[in-house]
C-alpha cells in the first residue's frame, strides 16, 4: 500500500493555536521537516488546513477542512475528515487508517518544525483576557521569565487538558517539550474560576468528538453540573460526585483528550474550593460574572394564540399548553436557549428580569 | 496463524494472535460486558464496558480492541475495570430513556440486558432527556432517535458491510447524533437491507410493524426473508434473483429446482405469493418474480442433472393417484429416493389441473410436456386412462406404499333454480372440455358465477369459443376478489363484464333454456362459519341475459367412501404427516385441501414424500443443492435511484389478437427485462448474514462459563 503524511494543521487545542502560526512564520523549516520524514517511508504529502486558511510553498496538496479537533492528531480521525466524515479517533494495536487508498500518517507542523531545528526550542501560546501571544522559547526556561504569572490569581497550563496551579507555583515551572507547555493561560483576581470552568467545559463539549460514552456524555454532564453552580441548582455533593467521576474517566475514556479533559475542573476545584462552596452553598460569585440577574423568558399572554409551534421547539419540554389556550413557560424547566423566540409567528415570547401576571390556569387565548 | 499464550481470570488460554482479547474471553467462556461491538463490524471502542485490567499497565485497556499477546495476564472483573463500565451504563441512561417498559424493544434490548449485567450505582447525575422527535417518514424503517446510546453500529454497518453510508454522525445543537445523509434515506441511497436494524442494540431504528410477521414459530431467515417464507415451498428467492442480475440463468433455474420439479410452468402459472409478501411492496410494488422465475427457467441447460441425487433401488414399490402436480412431484421425488413409482392418472394425459384446469393461453403444453417429460426420464411411469376406484384396493396390489393426489376435478354446483339446465356448466367439466379437445358449446352471452382464478379462465376460455358478451359476477368487492388483479386487469381489458358484489338469486329459463341469471347487489359481505352472511341492497335486483351459465364457484374431489379412504367434507382426511385413515396411504394436494395452487401442491407432494420414505425404512430426506454455490456480496453500494427503477411489466399480446385464440398471450420478460427487474430485488437475505445479536445470558448458557 502506498503512504499518506498528512501534515495537520487543525488538532490545536483552542488556548494553543500553534499550528498554523508556525506553518505561516516558519513555512520552510516545516517543509524541510515534512519531507525528511515523508522521505523516511516513501509517502506523499497531503497539508490539512483550516477552512479559509492558506500558506504557500508547501510542498503537498492542500485539504481544507472545517472540522477542528483535538483527535486530528489519530490517523484514523484525519482518514475520517478527509473522507468527509466527523473526526473520531481509532486506538487500536497494528491499525492502519487507509485513506484513498493509502496508509495515513499524521504529523503536526510542531513536530516538523521540530525534526528540522531540534527540539530545544518550543512555542507557547500566552492567554491573557481576549489576547493571545505566541512565543518562541527554549526548553528548561522558566515560565515566570515568560510571563507575569506571579501575580496571578491561577495558571492554566496545557489548556482542555491542561490542570490549574496558582500564580507563584507557576513562575516556578520550567518549560518542557510536553503538550502542557504549549500553552498558559493567566486568569487574574478580577476573574471568576468557576466561570472559567464553565467556559472551559463548554468548549470541551464542543471538542469532543462523541465516539467515547465516557467523554461525550461526561463533557455534558460537566458543562450542566459546572453551569447550574453559577445558577444556584448544584449542590454540594456534586463536588465529590464530579470528583469520582473525572477519576474513573481519566481512567477509562478512550482517547487522551478524554482522559485529560476532567483535569482543568478538577485542579480547579482543589485549587479554589471556597469558591466553588461560595458558588454553591452562598449562591454567589465574589467576581460578579456568576447569579447575574438572568434574563428570563415569557410568554405574553396578550399575543399568544395558542398554536403550539414554541412547544414543538422547546428542547426541555417547558412550555406547557393547548391549542388555542394561551401557553405558559415552566420557568423550572426553561434553560433560556431561545429557541421557542424563533418558533413563534407572533413575536410574543419576551425577556425580562422580573416575570409580569401571568396565567396560573388553563385560559382561551384572547381572555387574558 | 500462531497461537499465544495468556492468561484472562487466571484461567490459561490459548488463543489465536489474530484473536482480540475479548474474542479470546468469549471463545472461552468468559463473559466480557461489550455492547458497540458486533462480530460482523470493526472494533470501535467507544462503549467502555469491554474494559479489563492489563497486569503492568496503568489504568484499563479496551479488549475489544487489543489484539492478544503472549504472556498476558487480564483480569476481566476487576475493580476499577467494572466502575468504569457502571459509569458507562449510568451515562448512557441520561440521556436514553428510562421506562423500558413502554418501548417496542423491551425484552430483545442490548442495553437493558447490558445494565441488568453491569448494574448502576446510582451517581446524581444530571437526565438529559433528548427530543422525542421520530421520524416515519421511511415505509420500511422508523427511527426513534432519543433512544439512540451512539453506539454506532448503525453507521459502521452502512458503510463498512454496504458501502452505502446512508448514516452518519453529525452534531446537531452541540449534540453528537446519527443523522441520515441526506433529505431521506432514499436520497442517501438507502437501499432498505436492514443492516441498521439488524445491528442497532436499542429500540432507535425498527422495522416498521407490518413489515416482517412476528411469529415466533418462524426461524430468523424465514422471518427476515418474506418472499421465500410467502412461498409454500420455501424456493430461495433472493438467490436465484441474484442469479439472475449476474446472468447465471441456468443457476437461477437450478435454484428453483431444489424446491419443485415445474419451474417454467410455475413461471407461467403460479399464484406468486411470494410477491405478496415482498419487502418492495411498501415502496413502490412487488419484484416481478414469477416473470422472472420463468425466464429463468426458459434458460435452463439442464446443468443441475449433475448435482442431482440418484438413489441406490430399495426395491420398494409406490402407486401414485393421480398425476397432477403433487402426483409428479411426489412420483419424482420418490423415484429419486430409489423407490419404483408407478402413477395412474384417469384422463387421456399427465398434468392434473395443470393440463385440464389451466387453459392454455396461460400453459403453453410444450412447456409442461417437457417438464413432465423431465420426471418420466428418470424412470417414473405414468400410466394414463387409469380409473382407481379405491385407493385401499391398489394398496392390496402390493404396493409398499401409495400416495393419492385426486386433485379436484369436480365442479361445485350452488342450489340454484334451473341449475342442472342444458347450457348449465361447471368450470371444472368445461375447461376439461376444452382441453380433451371437445370442447362444449357456449351461446353468444355467457355468464360466470364465481370471482376467482378459475372463474377467469372460464369467462376467458368462453370468449375465445366464440362468445360475444361474457359477464362475471361474484360475492366479492374488487378489491376482495380471490382472482389475482392482472387477471382481472386482462379480463377487462379484453371486455370481459366483471359485476361485484351480487347474490346469484336464479337461472332463468324459457322453454327449457337459460335465458339469464338473476342477481341482487349485496353489502357488508362476510364469511362465517355457515358461509357468506351480507344484507341484500333493495331494488338492486338484475337479469344479466345468458344462454350459457357456468359455475365457477370451487371444486371437490371426484371420489366417494368407495375410493376406501375417510372424507372430511367430500375431502380426503389427513392427520399430521399426511397420513390418511389407512395406514401406508399417504394424500396431499388439492384433493386433501381444497382447490389451492400448483405450487401449494408441490411443497405438500415434497413433506408427504419425506413421510413415505421414512415410512418406507429411509431417511426422508430430500433436500439437494443442485445450484452452484454463491456468494452474495453484501457491500451493495449507493443507490439513489433505487425507488426511482419501477416494476417491469411483461410484454402482452394485444386485445384483438390474443381474446379469439389459445395462443399464450403473456409474453414474460426478454433478458434485459429481467435482469432490471432482478436488480430491483432488494436482498432481503442479506440481512441473515449479519451475525444474531447475542446477550449475555447466551454468553454464559451457550460456553457454560463462569455464573
Amino acid at each position: 500500500m502506498k503512504n499518506l503524511l498528512v501534515v495537520s494543521c487543525v488538532s490545536d487545542d483552542v488556548k494553543a493555536p500553534l499550528s498554523m502560526y508556525i506553518l505561516k512564520n516558519f513555512t520552510a523549516d516545516v517543509v524541510t521537516g515534512v519531507d525528511k520524514y515523508s522521505k523516511e517511508f516513501d509517502a506523499e504529502t497531503i497539508y490539512l488546513l483550516p477552512e479559509g486558511e492558506d500558506v504557500s510553498g508547501l510542498n503537498g496538496e492542500i485539504v481544507h477542512t472545517s472540522q477542528i479537533s483535538p483527535t486530528l492528531n489519530n490517523p484514523y480521525s484525519v482518514a475520517q475528515v478527509l473522507s468527509g466524515n466527523l473526526p473520531r479517533p481509532m486506538i487500536q494495536d497494528d491499525y492502519v487508517a487507509v485513506y484513498d487508498g493509502k496508509a495515513v500518517s499524521v504529523i503536526t507542523p510542531e513536530a516538523a518544525y521540530g525534526m528540522t531545528k531540534g527540539f530545544e526550542e518550543k512555542f507557547v501560546a500566552i492567554n491573557k483576557g481576549e489576547n493571545t501571544e505566541i512565543k518562541k522559547v527554549n526548553v528548561g526556561q522558566p515560565v515566570g521569565e515568560l510571563a507575569a504569572v506571579d501575580g496571578a490569581k491561577a495558571v492554566l497550563f496545557g489548556g482542555l487538558k491542561g490542570k490549574f496551579v496558582s500564580g507563584s507555583e507557576a513562575a516556578k515551572l520550567k518549560i518542557d517539550e510536553t503538550e502542557k507547555f504549549s500553552s498558559i493561560t493567566i486568569y487574574d483576581e478580577s476573574e471568576c474560576i468557576v466561570d472559567a470552568c464553565v467556559q472551559l467545559m463548554n468548549k470541551a463539549y464542543e471538542m469532543s468528538c462523541g465516539k467515547c460514552v465516557l467523554c461525550r456524555e461526561g463533557t455534558s454532564q460537566f458543562k450542566q453540573i459546572v453551569t447550574e453552580m453559577t445558577t444556584g441548582k448544584a449542590k454540594m455533593s456534586d463536588l465529590d460526585l464530579i470528583k469520582e467521576v473525572s477519576e474513573l474517566i481519566s481512567i477509562g475514556a478512550y482517547c487522551p483528550f478524554g482522559q485529560s479533559m476532567t483535569k482543568p475542573l478538577t485542579s480547579a476545584m482543589e485549587l479554589f474550593a471556597d469558591e466553588f462552596e461560595e458558588h454553591i452553598k452562598k449562591k454567589s460569585c465574589k467576581c460578579g460574572k456568576c447569579y447575574k440577574q438572568a434574563e428570563l423568558y415569557y410568554i405574553d399572554p396578550d399575543e399568544c394564540i395558542g398554536c403550539g409551534e414554541c412547544i414543538d421547539a422547546c428542547p426541555e419540554d417547558a412550555i406547557e399548553g393547548k391549542d388555542g389556550f394561551i401557553h405558559i413557560i415552566d420557568q423550572d424547566l426553561c434553560e433560556q436557549c431561545g429557541k421557542c423566540v424563533s418558533a413563534c409567528d407572533e413575536g410574543c415570547i419576551k425577556t425580562a428580569t422580573k416575570l409580569p401576571k401571568l396565567p396560573k390556569k388553563k385560559t382561551k387565548c384572547g381572555k387574558w | 496463524m500462531g497461537k499465544v499464550n495468556l492468561i484472562i481470570d487466571g484461567k490459561a488460554i490459548v488463543a489465536d494472535e489474530s484473536k482480540t482479547v475479548l474474542e479470546a474471553a468469549l471463545d472461552n467462556g468468559i463473559y466480557i460486558p461489550h455492547l458497540c461491538h458486533h462480530d460482523d463490524l470493526h472494533p470501535n471502542g467507544g462503549c467502555r464496558l469491554c474494559v479489563v485490567k492489563q497486569d503492568g499497565v496503568d489504568g484499563v485497556i479496551t479488549s475489544c480492541s487489543t489484539k492478544v499477546k503472549e504472556g498476558m495476564v487480564i483480569t476481566t472483573k476487576d475493580e476499577t475495570a467494572e466502575k468504569v463500565r457502571k459509569l458507562s451504563v449510568d451515562l448512557m441512561f441520561k440521556t436514553h430513556p428510562s421506562e423500558c417498559v413502554g418501548c417496542p424493544k423491551y425484552g430483545k434490548c442490548q442495553l437493558a440486558s447490558i445494565s441488568q449485567y453491569v448494574g448502576d450505582s446510582g451517581r446524581d447525575l444530571r437526565q438529559q432527556k433528548l427530543p422525542l422527535i421520530e421520524n416515519e417518514e421511511n415505509p420500511l424503517m422508523l427511527h426513534e432517535m432519543y433512544r439512540c446510546i451512539l453506539c454506532g453500529r448503525c453507521v459502521r454497518a452502512c458503510s463498512e458491510l454496504r458501502g452505502v453510508g446512508a448514516l452518519k454522525f453529525e452534531k446537531v445543537d452541540g449534540r453528537m447524533k446519527v443523522v441520515i445523509n441526506g433529505k431521506s434515506l432514499e436520497d442517501a441511497g438507502c437501499q432498505f437491507c436492514g443492516a441498521c436494524v439488524e445491528v442497532c442494540p436499542t429500540g432507535s431504528i425498527r422495522d416498521k410493524v407490518g413489515v416482517f410477521k412476528d411469529d415466533p414459530g418462524l426461524s430468523r431467515e424465514m422471518t427476515l426473508v418474506p418472499c421465500s417464507e410467502g412461498c409454500p415451498a420455501h424456493i430461495n428467492v433472493p438467490k436465484y434473483i441474484r442469479f439472475i442480475k449476474e446472468g447465471n440463468f441456468p443457476a437461477a433455474a437450478a435454484t428453483v429446482r431444489e424446491k419443485a420439479p415445474f419451474p417454467e410452468s410455475l413461471g407461467y402459472i403460479c399464484v406468486h405469493s411470494c410477491e405478496l409478501q415482498c419487502k418492495r411492496n411498501h415502496l413502490d410494488g412487488p419484484l416481478s418474480i414469477r416473470n422472472l422465475k420463468r425466464f429463468a427457467a426458459s434458460q435452463d441447460d439442464g446443468s443441475w442433472k449433475a448435482n442431482a441425487f440418484m438413489k441406490e433401488s430399495t426395491g420398494k414399490k409406490v402407486a401414485v393417484i393421480g398425476a397432477g402436480p403433487a402426483g409428479l412431484t411426489a412420483g419424482y421425488y420418490l423415484k429419486k429416493l430409489g423407490h419404483e413409482v408407478t402413477i395412474f392418472e384417469k384422463l387421456p394425459q399427465a398434468g392434473g389441473q395443470m393440463r385440464y384446469g389451466i387453459p392454455s393461453y396461460r400453459l403453453p403444453r410444450e412447456v409442461l410436456d417437457r417438464e413432465i417429460a423431465e420426471i418420466e426420464s428418470i424412470g417414473v411411469e405414468i400410466k394414463c386412462n387409469q380409473d382407481v376406484k379405491s385407493a385401499a384396493e391398489l394398496k392390496a396390489q402390493g404396493y409398499d406404499a401409495v400416495f393419492v393426489s385426486v386433485g379436484t376435478h369436480a365442479g361445485n354446483r350452488l342450489p340454484l333454480e334451473g341449475n342442472d339446465l342444458p347450457g348449465v356448466y361447471l368450470n371444472a367439466d368445461f375447461l376439461r372440455s376444452i382441453n380433451l379437445g371437445k370442447p362444449f358449446e357456449v351461446g353468444e352471452n355467457v355468464v360466470v358465477l364465481g370471482g376467482g382464478n378459475v372463474a377467469i379462465d372460464c369467462a376467458e376460455s368462453a370468449l375465445r369459443l366464440g362468445a360475444k358478451h361474457v359477464v362475471m359476477t361474484c360475492l366479492e368487492a374488487p378489491d376482495k376478489m380471490t382472482a389475482s388483479e392482472e387477471e382481472v386487469t386482462w379480463a377487462k381489458e379484453d371486455g370481459i363484464i366483471v359485476e361485484n358484489s351480487r347474490t346469484f338469486d336464479a337461472i332463468e329459463s324459457e322453454n327449457g333454456k337459460v335465458t339469464g341469471l338473476t342477481v341482487t347487489g349485496i353489502e357488508g359481505l362476510k364469511f362465517g362459519p355457515k358461509g357468506p352472511e351480507f344484507t341484500r341492497i333493495p331494488d338492486s335486483t338484475v337479469t344479466f341475459p345468458a344462454d350459457t351459465v357456468i359455475f365457477a364457484v370451487g371444486q371437490h374431489p371426484d371420489i366417494t367412501e368407495e375410493f376406501g379412504l375417510e372424507l372430511n367434507r367430500g375431502r380426503i382426511a389427513t392427520n399430521d404427516g399426511h397420513k390418511t385413515s389407512v395406514e401406508g396411504i399417504y394424500a396431499a394436494g388439492d384433493a386433501v385441501t381444497g382447490t389451492r395452487s400448483v405450487i401449494a401442491a408441490i411443497a405438500e407432494a415434497r413433506e408427504a414424500v419425506s413421510e413415505i420414505d421414512k415410512f418406507l425404512g429411509g431417511d426422508g430426506n430430500i433436500e439437494e443443492k443442485l445450484a452452484p454455490e454463491q456468494i452474495a456480496n453484501p457491500c451493495i453500494g449507493k443507490n439513489e435511484n433505487l425507488t426511482k427503477t419501477h416494476r417491469n411489466e411483461p410484454t402482452v399480446t394485444e386485445v384483438d389478437a390474443r381474446k379469439c385464440n389459445f395462443e399464450p398471450m403473456d409474453l414474460g420478460f426478454d433478458c434485459n427485462k429481467a435482469g432490471c427487474e432482478a436488480s430491483r430485488c432488494l436482498q432481503c437475505d442479506l440481512r441473515v448474514q449479519i451475525s444474531p445479536q447475542k446477550f449475555w445470558s447466551d454468553f454464559l448458557a451457550e460456553e457454560g462459563g463462569q455464573q
